[in-house]
Formats: structure tokens, C-alpha cells, sequence
């Protein structure tokens, strides 16, 4: 493991990194500017943090992808000149586009199938950007969207929350692949593996 | 400044009213939450960018060999076809996916 900056989370580190450095080189963007597009995501994550979740444990890949990609895309629009509303539109779209997205690591890993969500949280950002900088509004409103998410989260199954335990990670290849890594006799589940919420 | 952050309507409100972009209005939020000047959170800001630019790279040099259990090589690839061939879905969204792909494999 080498070093990244969770934003907001070490699963979807890759969302905000890919948009800013990728607008850098086509947009000719100096480092000050890309430092003016964290806080940007800043502001829409800690606003994302206050109403609803950050975490996959709590709310689903849609609270760490989901957040990461909104959190991109209104960074996205200010990168450019688009308004705050701009950049608003775009984070809600951007969220709505990966509302109800599951956590279901292979082995509980952060690997896969996070690194290609990771991608397309990119994409998507870039995609919702795109459109709100055309004048192109999000018909439900940021914040609802926000709330909206919180609510999906909460009634996602506890399989389908970073357990490991539905989705991909049970998958015949998911469990072979869980078998080789943590051995033929692991039965524990990521979650009992993992034990970072006892040790907090 | 009135900096009550609740939502993204807060946001817009203090935006409006003050001129700022989300940016600046996080920037100064932040400094009067941790008594920090502007200068200081900016910078360190900045080193958070730098970490950032530095994952986005590590996947895509030639002789990087990034390889988690299960993911590793995949953002090489990626830049490999970019630079031979029109890609798909574009170049930014190329390059964009390359870099979030290199991050995820340094994590991985």
C-alpha cells in the first residue's frame, strides 16, 4: 500500500485525483487552481458528510463513489468558470447517477470491484460537469439528492455494505478469489476480519 | 463572515450574497473552523495535491510494477492504448480513468 489522500475515502481516492490532473493537461490549469478545485469538493462533501455518509459501511459504494464523483464534478465546473449552482447541478447529477450503488468487495478488498468504480466515479463526474456547464440542471435539487441517498443507504442490506457478504463478493469467482487470498479455510466474513470498528 | 454550513442551500446563500465561489467560501469556512489563516489551510491544501499527483503517476510509469491481490497494471494499459490509438471514450476521459486507475492500485 502506498500513499493516497482519502477523498473522501481510501476506496474512492481515485474520483477526484483523475479529474483534477486529467482537466490540468487539457484545460492548461495551474496548481493553485487545482488546489481551489479540492476545496470546492470540500465544500460539497463536508455538505454530503453532514447529511448523509461518507462511508460504504453505512450507506453503500453510492456514499463513497457516489460522494467522490459529486464531489469531482462541482470541482470540475469551478475549474472552468462555471457558477456555484453550476457546480451544484453537477454534484447532484453526478450523485444520482450511482444512487443505490452496492458495496460488495471481492474478498473484502479495496480492489475490485472498487478500482473500476473508481473509473467510472471519474467518467461520471467529467459527464455531469459537462452537462450542468451547458445550462443542463439536475431536477431534483442537491440537497434532496443528498437526502435521497441517506435514505437508499439505510434500507440497503447489511450484505451489500463493505461486509463482503453479497453482490460481487459472492459471486462464484468472488468466492474462489476470496479462497486463494485469505486461504480455503477462512470462513470468517471481511467484516469479522476486518475488526476496525471494534478497535475505534 | 456567516458561515453556518448545513447544506447545499447555505452554500448557494453564502455564495450569493458574498460574490464567492464554493471554493473561497470553503476555503474561509475552514479557516475560521480550525483559527488557521487562509495562507496556512491553502497550503496545506497544497500538499494534500501534490500526494494526490503523485498516485496519479505512479501506475502509469513504464517500470512501475503496482500489484494488489487482485488489481495491478491496469492504468499502464490504459495509457499504453492512449498513446497508440484513438481512445472510445476520448482523451480526457482517458487520461482522467488512467489516473483515477493508477490511485486505486497504489491503494490497492
Amino acid at each position: 500500500m502506498g500513499r493516497i489522500v482519502a477523498a473522501p475515502t481510501a476506496g474512492a481516492s481515485g474520483v477526484l485525483p483523475g479529474v483534477l490532473f486529467s482537466l490540468a493537461e487539457t484545460h492548461q490549469l495551474a496548481e493553485d487552481q487545482l488546489v481551489e478545485g479540492l476545496f470546492t469538493a470540500g465544500a460539497v462533501g463536508l455538505v454530503i458528510a453532514k447529511n448523509a455518509s461518507l462511508s460504504g459501511a453505512a450507506g453503500g459504494c453510492q456514499a463513497e463513489i457516489g460522494s467522490a464523483s459529486a464531489m469531482a464534478a462541482a470541482a470540475a465546473v469551478e475549474l472552468v468558470k462555471g457558477s456555484p449552482e453550476q457546480a451544484l447541478h453537477a454534484a447532484a447529477i453526478a450523485l444520482k447517477n450511482l444512487l443505490g450503488l452496492v458495496c460488495d468487495p471481492v474478498a473484502g478488498l479495496v480492489e475490485s470491484p472498487c478500482s473500476k468504480r473508481n473509473a467510472v466515479g471519474t467518467a461520471n463526474a467529467l459527464v455531469a460537469a459537462e452537462m450542468a456547464l451547458a445550462g443542463i440542471e439536475s431536477v431534483i435539487p442537491f440537497d434532496e439528492v443528498v437526502a435521497a441517498m441517506y435514505q437508499v443507504g439505510r434500507t440497503l442490506p447489511l450484505t451489500l455494505r463493505e461486509t463482503a457478504e453479497g453482490g460481487l463478493a459472492i459471486t462464484p469467482t468472488g468466492i474462489k478469489l476470496k479462497k486463494k487470498i485469505l486461504g480455503e479455510n477462512d470462513d470468517q466474513s471481511a467484516c469479522s476480519a476486518c475488526g476496525e470498528c471494534s478497535q475505534a | 463572515m456567516m458561515m453556518q454550513i448545513r447544506n447545499g442551500a447555505d452554500l448557494l446563500a453564502i455564495c450569493r450574497e458574498k460574490a464567492m465561489p464554493l471554493h473561497q467560501v470553503m476555503l474561509a469556512y475552514e479557516s475560521k473552523k480550525s483559527g488557521k489563516t487562509t495562507a496556512e489551510i491553502f497550503a496545506l491544501m497544497r500538499t494534500q495535491l501534490q500526494v494526490m499527483y503523485s498516485s496519479t503517476q505512479q501506475g502509469l510509469s513504464e517500470n512501475s510494477n503496482l500489484q494488489g491481490q487482485i488489481i495491478g497494471g491496469e492504468a499502464k494499459k490504459l495509457k499504453q492504448r492512449s498513446q497508440k490509438t484513438k481512445p472510445v471514450c476520448g482523451y480526457t476521459m482517458a487520461r482522467a480513468v488512467s489516473f483515477a486507475l493508477s490511485v486505486t492500485e497504489v491503494n490497492a
